[in-house]
């Protein structure tokens, strides 16, 4: 992955944990059924999804780094 | 609505890390630095350390808040049982056990909770089906129809009574309907919340198992 589409993903996964935190703290202000399933599915699956794309991106660059 | 959440660290920790989470997004978002260590350890903290922090204290508080009676009364099909738990001049079996400091305002789930090794979790899938029928469902219905038709799904286990009336104080055995029926409430044969014993629980309750109702068991 070039350094240009490194940083174009790590732009989407900072988006998708905004996205994320946005519900999982709409369910801490408002905890009523929607807000509430909707953080514990919806929010969570999208911050796990931002931060194993992060992982991805981090170990695929270090690896590179490291690589003799 | 603030002073309810700063009262509680686990929700003010909850915010407050999310908050600086969005604040380092949005410093990554608006000045593009280069991928270098120090941008990666930023990442790290506000893609994977803080939401995992409000994710964990935001499930705690989640799952704290289902259990509120304010909680299960936000859908409307729900209303009239819990504004009849919530009148302190109701004489209803609900009413009187909200009124029990033991139970409070999570009284709904301390009778409706499933209390068997995996009851926390079965009692979460159950309201998960709670909230799926009635977005589906009931969402659009008037209450005098959802009072008609709502009923629940399964007849009211005794065994939740027995959770904490054990049946065998001697207070309650001084009771000679108890001590009479002793085996066959135990068994279930005979509900504690029926309507010549402690019921009906809610002012609408119905009874499923045995009574019309115009609409399948969901």
């Amino acid at each position: 992955m070039t350094d240009g589409k490194q940083s174009i993903a790590l732009r989407v996964c900072a988006l998708l944990t905004i996205i994320g935190l946005a519900l999982m703290v709409w369910s801490i202000l408002a905890p009523t059924p929607l807000p509430v399933m909707l953080a514990m599915t919806a929010g969570q699956a999208i911050g796990a999804a931002a931060f194993a794309t992060y992982l991805i991106i981090v170990i695929r660059a270090l690896r590179r780094e490291l690589r003799p | 609505m603030a002073s309810w959440i700063f009262d509680n660290p686990l929700l003010a920790a909850a915010i407050g890390c999310a908050a600086t989470s969005v604040a380092l997004m949005l410093w990554y978002l608006v000045r593009r630095p280069a991928l270098s260590h120090a941008t990666k350890i930023v990442l790290l903290f506000g893609i994977g350390v803080l939401p995992i922090a409000t994710a964990t204290t935001g499930n705690v508080a989640g799952f704290e808040a289902t259990k509120a009676r304010s909680f299960c009364g936000s859908c409307h099909v729900m209303t009239p049982y819990s504004a009849d738990s919530s009148d302190p001049h109701s004489t209803t079996l609900a009413a009187r056990h909200a009124r029990n400091a033991d139970f409070g305002d999570d009284n709904c789930y301390a009778c409706h909770a499933n209390y068997g090794m995996y009851g926390t979790i079965l009692t979460k899938l159950g309201g998960l089906r709670h909230v799926y029928e009635y977005s589906l469902h009931y969402r659009n219905m008037s209450l005098a129809e959802a009072r008609a038709t709502i009923h629940i799904r399964e007849p009211f286990q005794n065994a939740t009574c027995m959770h904490c009336h054990s049946t065998q104080g001697p207070i309650w055995n001084l009771v000679k309907d108890h001590t009479s029926l002793l085996e066959r409430l135990r068994s279930g044969a005979v509900s504690c919340a029926s309507a010549g014993c402690h019921g009906p629980a809610h002012p609408a309750s119905k009874l499923p198992w045995s009574t019309a109702s115009t609409e399948p068991t969901r």
